[in-house]
């Protein structure tokens, strides 16, 4: 993820906001400071080195910061902004986990957001402990849940190289693998690029989330997970380690696909009706949950399996039709458990899939018999980015100016006249348009001179969109915003201050009607429904940043 | 002494000159020989005619020179070949000259030759090199004669410009069909658009026979109150129209319900029935050629309000597409219901109405992850920030909103507790 001073901002009123002032120092210091000693952070905050080295050792365990030690040097630190932002995510995730699970998943999941990452027996104690869905003894669910979300892609395993920063991976691996060490002195393109693809291979076997840190793969760690969970560490070492506890960690990633499929279908139920809007969300959800490297999705046309996609829409239909079954305990009982007459046939499928690929869904494609639909992944990611992006322009400027974004972006280069022409615009309202959006960054204007002497009436002026930039810009007018919305929030609270720590007291949590004055109850309760709202933008504009950044 | 010249010592071709029977024979015979306008005879053409005895150049001269001092010729440099050549012009044409002095004459041919571009004033005044005050005075005698008269160009609204009395400008200059004394005629575009949105949204989708299937599109729809409010607030408007209560009780229009068509449909509308449908309306008074009309169906699909779809064109068909040989339809999503709703919504927005406002902000927001937070359209976005004149506390528009979110919840019937105001004590009469 490219930094930006207002991530930095927005990261750093994360932190606050969830962990408190004091991980915001330490964060602040090395997200500004880049790369630094435990001395050299004492230094920048002012703090004693012992209480650095607790603040440093805590935010490692919440995955906000990176380290690396090298043999004969001081250990380095440094912010890991990706995680920072993703801390956004953890209530969609949690929300996510108990809509498509159960509570006990939610608890999960939720118990691990609250450690950062843990082994197996830490999350089973903690939920056992705390709470009310489980009964006392029960492991057996607990686990198996867990196998379940890990299975999903909900959980991922942490491996080592995700403690430090992609670079010193890299160079770790570079120093360890002695063919990569003799590729790395031939010269020549072919020898370099031999070992290009050598330590590439290597970094992205250390940081796959699809195994453990001791060399099983999801798999055969989910076979063997009854054996090896009474204290959450295997037998296995990895060559220099050694043995590793098995360590589990949300993945937060997951919501980028969440909000992908939330969008495509949203969009689809809006022209085609709810149905077709469940289908492409379960079709979407196919390809999502197949992808085997979540960091960097490869490149491919996905087969829709039209005989699972069934079996998804009707339990997704049931979902939303207010049954009390859970998706997940409709798997877990092996069987779907909705009522025959009511299910969708697979002819029906089909049809709302042609209806949809002959749409503006263009990711969608059928083959020649009809009978079987692919989805691009690489279409999909750039039509839910566009859509994104012409959703983000048509609610910030009036008309005509997504019009002329459209043409820009359909066209590319265009003389003025020629976009007057083509839009139907007059020259008057297409001149202004366009210097406001050329002045807010949207457009950008290239001067093609027709001789040397560069003269502006032997000039022609080409406008033109350039998309990259204009996400950017989206972007960052997006994390702004949600740092302002967090500010605000903030704001509220110091207002309200003096009724918030009473709230706080274990004597008064959850006999709030009782124990506060009316006028207060009410203050309190109006609060609550503010944050409400603002938390719910923000889940908004965080999804504009999944789609637009992530996917 | 010899009288003094006037100012304009040439009246142009007057009908005192003397004739030239040559001239007016070979006049005669280019006439005859029914050429498109504007196509020129050549020297070797000319001599052709036979009527030029023993094929005289000299006498050639004299002729063409006759019939060009008369305008009935005008003389041409030939392409690519050394020579002249001599362009006829209609004698009702060459008539305008009579009775024009020099300068009225060069300024008359310049606009004349223009044709239906028109020609800038700027020009005219290099070409001709004549004073702009007595330009003035030329296009002024020139317009009252009738001759000339002004116009404007869509592609340089600034520049004055002249066109001759009996031509229509241009389509280059004119801006085309959608053009209206060179300003873009948004009222007719708008009419040409809601005409052809309502015809395709009607092609687009087939009204629902049957009640027994779930996935009408419009279930999923949020449903906008008719007026605006919903069905709480209308307790006290029900009680006090008595003399409606009748009809309030009475069982509601069924709503049309609207499908899709089934995947693989050849049916959407094309250019061609579009065409038809507007002339059949009568939507403007003159008929729109095809190609405004693709102009038009190239921005509705840039609005999103039309959506392309190819099919292979028939034999009977012009393809849009020659290479692929496919003819372009084009379907609309909005059903025919959404878009009369659609409609309604817009017009009471324009008289003013909040509810429908809302609804439409809603509408707007509709999908995706952006959100209605005021900081993503602030005008002052980017100074706002800590430390600055513009911040969180001090911000204008975070007040509005969070009234506007209150608002939101009680419409949702999910209202906010509300502060007891605090009453001030009565004031002691002294």
């Amino acid at each position: 993820m490219a930094s930006s001073p207002a991530l930095q901002t927005l990261c750093c009123e994360l932190v606050e906001e969830y962990y408190g002032d004091f991980y915001r120092t330490l964060f602040e210091c090395l997200s500004q400071g880049g790369r630094l000693t435990t001395t050299q952070v004492a230094q920048k905050c002012h703090l004693p080195l012992r209480q650095v080295k607790a603040g440093l050792a805590g935010l490692i365990q919440l995955r906000l910061i990176n380290h690396h030690t090298v043999s004969d040097s001081p250990s380095t630190y440094s912010a890991n902004l990706t995680n920072a932002y993703n801390t956004i995510r953890a209530g969609k995730l949690i929300q996510a986990a108990h809509m498509y699970y159960d509570e006990l998943a939610a608890e999960i999941v939720e118990t691990l957001c609250e450690l950062g990452f843990a082994t197996i027996s830490e999350v089973r104690d903690r939920v056992l402990s705390s709470s009310n869905v489980v009964e006392a003894g029960n492991v057996h669910l607990i686990e198996h849940r867990i196998q379940e979300l890990l299975e999903d892609q909900v959980l991922t395993h942490l491996r080592l190289a995700h403690f430090s920063e992609a670079y010193d991976t890299r160079r770790d691996y570079e120093l360890i693998d002695t063919s990569a060490v003799q590729l790395a002195k031939l010269s020549g393109t072919k020898a370099k690029q031999e070992h290009a693809d050598r330590v590439e291979a290597g970094y992205r076997n250390l940081v796959s989330t699809t195994k453990s840190e001791s060399g099983y793969t999801n798999d055969e760690y989910l076979s063997t997970i009854d054996k090896t969970s009474s204290n959450g560490v295997n037998g296995m070492t990895n060559g220099y380690h050694k043995p590793i506890p098995v360590l589990l960690q949300p993945n937060l990633h997951k919501i980028v696909s969440l909000a992908q499929e939330t969008c495509a279908a949203d969009i689809a139920t809006e022209i085609f009706g709810r149905t077709a809007g469940t289908v492409l969300r379960c079709a979407i959800r196919q390809v999502a949950s197949s992808n085997v490297w979540i960091e960097q999705p490869s490149e491919y046309i996905h087969l829709i399996d039209l005989q699972v996609l069934k079996d998804d829409v009707n339990v997704e239909r049931q979902n939303q039709t207010g049954t009390d079954s859970r998706i997940a305990k409709a798997k877990l009982n092996g069987h779907s458990g909705t009522t025959e007459e009511n299910d969708l046939r697979l002819g029906e499928i089909e049809r709302q899939l042609a209806s949809l690929a002959e749409g503006p869904f263009r990711f969608l494609s059928s083959g020649a018999a009809g009978s079987s639909f692919f989805i691009d992944k690489d279409k999909l990611d750039s039509y839910m980015r566009r859509e994104e992006m012409l959703q983000a322009m048509d609610s910030k400027f009036q008309a005509p100016a997504p019009r002329i974004l459209r043409v820009l972006i359909d066209k590319g280069k265009l003389e003025e006249k020629t976009l007057q022409e083509i839009g139907l615009l007059g020259a008057k309202e297409l001149r202004q348009c366009l210097l406001m959006l050329k002045q807010m960054g949207y457009l950008d204007l290239q001067e093609v001179p027709r001789n040397p002497q560069r003269q502006p009436n032997q000039t022609v002026f080409l406008w033109f969109h350039d998309a990259k930039r204009v996400s950017n810009i989206i972007l960052e007018n997006t994390y702004t915003t949600i740092a302002r919305l967090i500010a605000l929030l903030k704001l509220e609270r110091q207002k309200l201050a003096s009724t918030l720590i009473k709230v706080d007291r274990a004597d008064v949590r959850g006999r709030e009607e009782q124990m506060l004055s009316a006028a207060e109850y009410t203050v309190l309760l109006r609060h609550r429904k503010l944050e409400e709202w603002i938390w719910g933008e923000i889940h908004r504009l965080d999804s504009t940043v999944a789609i637009l950044r992530d996917s | 002494m010899p009288p003094r010249p006037s100012a304009t010592p040439t009246p142009g071709p007057s009908p005192s000159q003397s004739k030239h029977p040559v001239g007016d024979a070979l006049y005669n015979w280019c006439r005859g020989q029914e050429r498109p306008p504007a196509e020129i005879f050549t020297q070797q053409e000319l001599l052709s005619s036979g009527l030029i005895p023993s094929n005289n150049l000299h006498i050639l001269l004299e002729a063409t020179s006759y019939l060009v001092a008369r305008r009935l010729f005008k003389i041409h440099d030939i392409k690519g070949q050394t020579g002249v050549g001599w362009e006829l012009v209609e004698e009702a044409a060459a008539a305008n000259y009579g009775g024009l002095n020099t300068d009225e004459q060069m300024v008359y041919a310049s606009i004349e030759s223009s044709g239906t571009a028109g020609i800038w004033t700027k020009t005219i005044k290099a070409k001709s090199g004549v004073h702009s005050k007595v330009l003035d005075r030329v296009y002024k005698s020139l317009e009252q004669k009738g001759l000339i008269k002004p116009m404007k160009s869509v592609k340089h609204p600034q520049r004055k410009m002249y066109i001759r009395a009996g031509l229509t400008p241009s389509e280059e200059a004119t801006g085309g069909t959608w053009f209206n004394d060179g300003r873009l005629d948004i009222g007719m575009i708008e009419a040409v658009t809601d005409a052809i949105e309502a015809y395709c949204s009607f092609q687009s989708w087939k009204e629902a026979q049957d009640d027994s299937e779930d996935d009408f599109v419009e279930q999923h729809k949020r449903k906008q109150p008719h007026d605006g409010f919903d069905e709480e607030g209308k307790g006290k408007t029900k009680k006090l129209e008595n003399g409606r209560m009748a009809e309030m009780n009475a069982k509601p229009r069924k709503q049309p319900r609207y499908h899709p068509h089934s995947p693989g449909y050849q049916a959407y509308p094309t250019l061609h029935h579009i065409s038809n449908e507007l002339m059949e309306k009568k939507i403007t008074q003159l008929a729109i050629p095809n190609n405004a009309i693709l102009q038009v169906l190239d921005v509705m699909v840039y609005d999103d309000k039309l959506f392309r779809v190819a099919r292979d064109a028939r034999a009977d068909e012009t393809p849009d597409d020659p290479d692929s040989n496919q003819i372009w339809m084009y379907r609309c999503f909005t059903t025919p219901l959404d878009l009369g709703q659609r409609r309604m919504r817009e017009k009471r927005m324009r008289d003013g109405h909040g509810a429908a406002l809302r609804a439409q902000e809603l509408e707007d927001i509709g999908r995706g992850g952006f959100s209605e937070v005021p900081c993503l359209s602030c005008p002052v976005f980017e100074i706002c920030g800590n430390g600055g004149p513009v911040n969180v506390k001090t911000c204008q528009y975070l007040g509005p909103w969070r009234a506007k979110m209150e608002e939101a919840d009680a419409d949702a019937r999910d209202p906010w507790p509300q502060l007891k105001k605090k009453t001030q004590p009565p004031v002691k009469a002294s």
